[in-house]
């Protein structure tokens, strides 16, 4: 018995085929996309390939909550904090962005970051490292080398408790002229 | 008094991150000379979840 009905909107056919699997008993419906189809998204009921647009309906319809499909991901955030005060410390400290600059992914956890700022120091002739960090539990405060927060294993320096490099090439100590 | 300013840009993928756990960004800065002070300023950050 189909459990559902496939309604191809577009007129377009989807290359490689469409079926369910929905009469084997227990089993869960499935859409087979060709290997060469891409941009596959399943946001509620509709299911998008390249060309064509499909509307699920039925008990095991993905918007039935009878069957998974994939959680959107989270809102993109932009931010612009205010600028934070600045520090004569020979060793790196925080700058305290943590506070307000925070994301929550719901998806994939794969979390693309994107950072620009100006670097400047009273003096020329001077060298500012600069190292991108992040982490969970409380955000650390501006200044505060020691502050303890929740780090993921095996990314943070010894020295800097407080949070993880994002990468190795993240940090970078610029040579002020 | 501002002597120096340099731009910084950095653009990274952080994989693996809890789903529905809130996650800080923070930047860290030390300076050579201790006795002038090393500052950020006009800082932005885009933040997007990837889809894969």
């Amino acid at each position: 018995m189909v459990k559902y009905f496939v309604t191809i909107l577009t007129g377009l056919p989807i290359c490689g085929g469409v079926y369910n699997n929905a009469t084997a008993a227990g089993s869960s419906p499935e859409i087979h996309l060709s290997a060469t189809s891409t941009n596959n998204t399943i946001t509620g009921n509709v299911v998008t390939s390249t060309g064509a647009t499909l509307v699920l309906n039925g008990a095991h319809s993905p918007a039935s909550g009878n069957v998974g499909y994939n959680t959107a991901p989270a809102a993109a955030a932009n931010f612009k904090p205010a600028n934070p005060p600045a520090t004569t410390s020979g060793t790196l400290v925080m700058m305290g962005l943590g506070s307000t600059v925070t994301f929550t992914p719901n998806a994939t956890g794969k979390i693309a970051i994107n950072l620009t700022c100006e670097i400047g120091d009273a003096a020329a002739s001077t060298n500012v490292t600069v190292s991108p960090r992040y982490g969970t539990g409380t955000a650390p405060r501006t200044w505060r080398s020691r502050d303890r927060c929740q780090v993921r294993a095996g990314r943070g320096r010894a020295d800097l408790p407080r949070g993880p490099a994002w990468s190795a090439r993240s940090a970078r100590s610029l040579a002020l002229t | 008094m501002v002597s120096a300013v340099s731009t910084f840009a950095c653009t990274d993928v952080i994989a693996g991150a809890a789903t529905g756990t809130v996650y800080w960004f923070d930047i860290a800065i030390d300076t050579s000379d201790t006795v002038n002070a090393a500052f950020i300023q006009n800082v932005s950050v885009s933040i997007t979840e990837l889809a894969n």
